[in-house]
């Protein structure tokens, strides 16, 4: 018998690994830099935060430095790809390898060692909801913080001059140069958040979903948040949809074990994202639609100041 | 950048470097990265200076060994130069080599009682055909444009599948029935590519270095700056202006599919070679090299003969891994990234150079 | 009369590719409180860095605004504390399409949060204000006329009540009457103490509405006058125009080019009631027929952004056509690919440079980016394209250190001859059809002579020539038709003997060719 609740619940915690760090590159390719070492950051802050937290016996202790392991290493990135002007695909390509190497040196002393993870806190009175309450408001704190990061996600973006100072950046950096704007700033700014964000997922990930760490825990989810900014549209409300549908998905495979062979499952998380791409890359690319709504005009492109 | 009175600022060259100059810058910080992963190991309590030691050591007793490695890191690299030098980024190398491991233990178990002569050549054109096709849905990302990065997820997505598939297969229809762990069954012994008589060197080695030699003529070598071959020609067109060539009337899409069908079946071969080669069998791990791959061709320049000695110096790198123990094997992808970030830093001073002036 | 600001011995220099340019060298420029000042020079003579140096600091050089020295390094000292504002000429590099017109123009926002209805409130005042016309606020900027983003690029200068003013080429894409307006707004903004810096490379505007003009050649100052003294002095406006265009480009100018009257062969290619969308979906190319005949130059002329770049893209395969037909030597290419329209010996001339040219490979490469398929198996054939590319490097005098330089390391001029001498080359006499879009924009008067003689020798060969360009004069002295294009149609077609500078003004302007002749009778 399923118990929906419970699987419904399950989906939220899958999500939050999903969401953060979307919400994160949502910033960073706003600006016009795509960075595709997201897996990397999030498997290597998985490992240090796991490892920090055991060594100081401190969870948060651990929290905190996988979210600045992620900002150093997306620094990494907006060196070489902003002030270096070297291609972002590339770059990113690197950082990805670079953090999967360094998770497993930095996680290597904690495999498999069990310690006093993330618990879960039930928010007063919104957990005695029935259902609604069960689902969402039963789960460490670091989702909780996921449901406020949304709207104000949302709402710097969209409705704040500093939103808009980004999405010009990410438009037209030579425009927004002219103008006055410090480009180059607001891009470290956009990509090092991102990387905390990526940074705070894989310590959710170590410390409060799957409460262990060893080598290979994110199994390449880390790649699907990058189909999953494109998916939201680069806007956080849709990667609050999207990562709920990931994690669905991504939950389902479970419940589904009886129905389909487990190697089709396994799969399933990975073969559907690429349908999604698949299906969303024909629908976006219809040309009334490409002026409405889009990628930045001016991502992955390096800007040289003349 | 403004640091006390002065500033500091990048200036294009007016030359920029190029040729054996530019091999030497390459190799300057290549070993910069080299120390930046020994201070790595520092903060991580393991001594940089006795590692590296020990990893040369280490190769100088185990030469096969590199050599064994050097195999299909070559065959990869040499499969991803092409490719990324149409600006097309197969980072799915991996998942195709699996499945070429895969096909050839397949083509093996199903007909064992062919004579080797035709079993092995027929293992390496399966799994070429399966892992080019295993490529194809990056080819369809990228040519239907799609969005920033779109070719590259599904080319990393798609490894998952493979490597799912292989453990499936070792876990459940291949199983060895006679240790009962998640391995295969040995490879029958027709399919067990030979030796060069009196060497531990499998002659695997002739055809990847043809290839690599193959590729080298016809598709990088410029004589006064004039390619062998069209497709040559096109791939270095289309690698730097698309829309140029778009204009001269070249079909992207057919070079793209050219590239990437070579490219995702050199990856499968490397996977025959090491199955068929090395391991023998197929266990649920695999080796990692389809991302070491990646570092190789950047590191060789793009170029086949840099990349032979790019491939020798992972593969060292790789044996000598195994004389630090207590490092588990993604060291090896650490230097990887690493080596990656540093190519690219040495090629943005190919063109620029720093320079400060004083402000008033 | 008061200096408003002095620039003294400004100097700029750009590196790279084995070419040093010294865009500013030593540039001393006046500004005087209330006047307007043209700056006049080719493209490349330093004009618009010279501007820039207000809002980028140059290498060397002095700024005073006020008579005190200033040191602006970046453009929000120069937009706020100095009240400098610039009209951009390139607005790909100034406005973000996909924002709106008011999202655009964010001087007015300070502080965290953005009130994009007061701004747009502003916005609707300021147009009022400038006699600048109806535009929403809330239109999103690639759904406007060129006109129209012109219009908003200048009222974003405008809107910051600046005490100086910069416009550079503000009426590249405005009509006769938008113009007008422009002016008398200028004149306006004068009499209320603004200063203003005009670069244009309209001489006649230079001449008629500015009280000095400063000439550039090379980055270098090569004189300042005041416009109502050389006016007097030189007694017409076509002897003063001359005087300028002379110390613009250092001799004495006449495109003088040999023309030859012949007949005009048979059609060559016929485009039928083509229809045509730009990338956003909107249809850009109303129904447009047109013939092109062998040994003749068929002009296309009107104000960029009217539909002649989809038309061409749409004859050239680059694009499809939403209905319509295109017959090429009598065969119907409307669905066939780029490399079967070349295969039947057509030649693009792009507008855009990077659709022409590799810039980081050789001289060579790209000289043989049409011929490398002529070999008929797998390989290029060596010798022929060693001996093709060197005769075309000596014929068409191409400046190169050596054929594999990079196409990078030349100059515009060169670069250019690098095109033409390919895409000319494609085939010979009347197997020849080319498609030559603005080909001498921004050249050197030398090449532009050449590229001009060039175009009149393959005509009197055989081939069938389409000239799109912008530059009237051009089209005036090669074309034997002209047809003018607005606003995605055809306003009529003119024979060589019939077109003035006058009747294809108005159709450029709108007017179509029965009312044009009523406007001029």
């Amino acid at each position: 018998m399923v118990n929906t609740i419970l699987m419904f619940n399950s989906i939220v915690a899958a999500a939050t690994f999903f969401l953060l760090p979307t919400l994160g590159e949502i910033y960073a390719e706003r600006s016009g830099i795509l960075n595709l070492g997201i897996e990397g950051m999030i498997i290597a802050s998985a490992a240090f935060s796991y490892a920090i937290a055991y060594s100081t016996q401190n969870v948060w202790l651990g929290v905190l430095f996988g979210m600045l392991l992620g900002a150093v290493l997306s620094a990494i990135h907006a060196i070489v790809s902003i002030t270096f002007t070297r291609t972002q695909v590339v770059s990113g390509i690197g950082l990805t390898i670079l953090g999967t190497g360094l998770s497993g040196i930095l996680g290597r002393g904690v495999v498999g060692k069990a310690i006093d993870t993330l618990e879960n806190v039930n928010i007063p009175i919104l957990s005695e909801i029935p259902y609604i309450g069960e689902i969402f408001f039963e789960h460490p704190i670091i989702v909780y913080i996921s449901y406020l990061l949304v709207p104000i996600c949302w709402f710097i973006l969209y409705k704040t001059r500093i939103g808009i100072l980004i999405r010009s950046v990410g438009e037209n950096p030579e425009a927004a140069y002219n103008q006055g704007i410090n480009v180059n700033l607001i891009r470290y700014l956009c990509v090092i958040f991102g990387g905390m964000m990526s940074g705070l997922g894989g310590a959710y990930l170590s410390l409060g979903y799957l409460n262990f760490w060893s080598e290979g825990i994110t199994q390449g989810r880390g790649w699907i948040v990058i189909a999953l900014v494109v998916v939201a549209l680069w806007n956080p409300l849709g990667a609050f949809l999207g990562s709920y549908v990931f994690g669905a998905f991504d939950v389902m495979q479970y419940y589904f074990q009886l129905l389909l062979p487990t190697p089709v499952l396994k799969m399933a998380p990975h073969l559907s994202t690429i349908l999604f791409l698949a299906i969303w890359g024909i629908i976006l690319s219809g040309k009334k639609v490409k002026s409405i709504v889009g990628a930045p005009t001016a991502l992955a492109v390096p800007f040289e100041k003349s | 950048m403004k640091i006390y009175g002065t500033e500091i600022y990048f200036q294009k060259r007016i030359d920029p470097i190029t040729g054996i100059k530019a091999v030497f810058v390459r190799i300057s910080f290549l070993l910069l990265g080299l120390g930046v992963a020994g201070l790595i190991f520092l903060f991580n309590g393991i001594n940089p200076i006795q590692a590296y030691y020990d990893m040369i050591q280490v190769n100088l007793l185990l030469i096969p060994n590199t050599i064994a490695r050097f195999i299909p890191l070559l065959a990869i690299g040499i499969g991803l130069a092409v490719p990324f030098k149409t600006r097309v980024d197969n980072i799915g190398a991996e998942g195709q080599y699996i499945i070429g491991m895969l096909t050839a233990a397949g083509t093996a178990f199903l007909f064992p009682d062919l004579p080797a002569i035709i079993l092995i050549p027929l293992m390496f054109i399966n799994s070429f055909i399966l892992g080019a096709i295993w490529a194809i849905p990056v080819v369809l990302f990228r040519a239907k444009g799609g969005f920033q990065g779109a070719d590259v997820v599904v080319s990393f997505l798609l490894v998952f599948p493979a490597l799912y598939l292989m453990e499936w297969l070792v876990s459940d229809p291949w199983r060895d029935p006679e240790t009962g762990f998640t391995y295969s069954s040995l490879l029958p012994v027709n399919a067990r590519i030979p030796k060069i008589p009196g060497t531990p060197i499998y002659i695997s080695i002739f055809l990847v270095l043809a290839i690599a030699l193959l590729i080298y003529y016809y598709l990088f070598r410029t004589v006064n700056g004039i390619p062998k071959t069209k497709l040559g020609y096109e791939i270095n067109v289309l690698g730097k202006n698309p829309l140029a060539g778009r204009v001269a009337g070249m079909s992207f899409f057919k070079v793209i599919l050219i590239t990437m069908t070579f490219s995702g079946g050199m990856a499968a071969i490397a996977g025959v070679g090491e199955v068929a080669g090395n391991s023998l069998r197929l266990g649920v791990k695999s080796q990692g090299y389809g991302f070491t791959g990646i570092a190789v061709a950047y590191l060789g320049g793009l170029n086949p003969l840099g990349i032979i000695v790019s491939a020798l110096f992972f593969a060292a790198l790789k044996v000598g891994g195994l004389a630090l123990t207590g490092i588990p094997s993604t060291v090896l992808q650490l230097f990887s990234g690493i080596v990656i970030f540093f190519v690219l830093l040495s090629e943005f001073f190919f063109r620029f150079t720093i320079k400060s002036r004083k402000l008033s | 009369m008061e200096l408003v600001l002095e620039m003294k011995e400004i100097c700029k220099t750009f590196y790279g590719d084995g070419i040093v340019v010294k865009a500013n060298d030593h540039v001393n420029f006046t500004l005087r409180k209330g006047e307007i000042h043209a700056l006049l020079g080719e493209n490349g003579a330093g004009k618009s860095t010279l501007v820039n140096a207000l809002f980028f600091p140059p290498d060397s050089g002095v700024i005073l605004i006020n008579r005190k020295e200033v040191d602006l390094d970046n453009p929000l000292t120069a937009i706020k504390d100095y009240k400098l504002a610039i009209a951009r000429q390139d607005l790909s590099k100034s406005l973000i399409e996909r924002h709106t017109v008011a999202e655009n123009i964010l001087s007015f926002s300070e502080g965290f949060f953005l009130s994009i209805t007061e701004i747009e409130r502003e916005i609707k005042k300021a147009l009022q204000k400038f006699d600048l016309g109806d535009i929403n606020p809330k239109a999103k900027v690639w759904k406007l006329s060129g006109g129209e983003k012109q219009r908003v690029e200048i009222l974003k200068a405008l809107i910051t009540n600046p005490d100086i003013l910069i416009l550079d080429e503000p009426t590249a894409m405005l009509t006769p009457p938008e113009i007008k307006s422009l002016f008398n707004l200028l004149y306006q903004l004068k009499s209320k103490g603004v200063s203003i810096v005009i670069i244009t490379h309209h001489l006649e505007e230079a001449i008629n509405f500015s009280d000095r003009i400063t000439v550039l050649r090379h980055g270098k100052v090569v004189e300042t006058l005041e416009t109502e003294k050389m006016r007097d002095h030189r007694g017409n406006e076509n002897e003063s125009i001359r005087y300028l265009a002379s110390l613009m480009v250092g001799k004495d100018v006449l495109y003088n080019l040999h023309r030859e009257t012949i007949h005009s062969g048979s059609i060559v290619v016929e485009i039928k009631d083509a229809i045509v969308n730009n990338d956003m979906g909107d249809t850009v190319v109303l129904g447009i027929n047109l013939k092109l005949k062998a040994n003749s130059i068929l002009g296309l002329a009107g104000i960029s952004g009217n539909g002649q770049r989809e038309l061409i893209e749409g004859l050239f395969r680059w694009r499809n056509l939403e209905s319509g037909k295109i017959i090429i030597r009598g065969k119907d290419i409307t669905n066939k690919s780029i490399n079967e329209v070349r295969k039947l010996g057509v030649a693009y001339i792009p507008e855009d440079r990077q659709k022409a040219l590799v810039f980081d490979l050789s001289v060579r490469d790209n000289l043989m980016l049409n011929s490398y398929k002529l070999s008929p198996s797998f390989f290029i054939n060596y010798s022929e394209i060693v001996s093709e590319t060197e005769a075309l490097i000596k014929q068409y005098n191409i400046k190169a250190t050596s054929p594999l330089s990079p196409v990078r390391s030349l100059s515009g001029g060169n670069r250019q001859k690098v095109v033409v001498a390919r895409e000319f080359s494609l085939r010979k006499g009347k197997d020849l059809i080319l498609i030559a879009e603005n080909p001498t924009f921004g050249l050197d008067v030398g090449t532009t002579q050449f590229v001009r003689e060039e175009l009149l020798r393959k005509r009197a060969e055989g081939a069938a020539i389409l000239l799109v360009s912008s530059d009237l004069t051009e089209i005036l002295s090669l074309c034997d038709e002209i047809a003018v294009i607005y606003k995605g149609k055809i306003m009529g077609v003119l024979t060589r003997e019939e077109a003035t500078r006058e009747n294809i003004g108005l159709m450029m302007g709108g007017a179509n060719l029965s009312s044009s002749k009523e406007v001029l009778a």
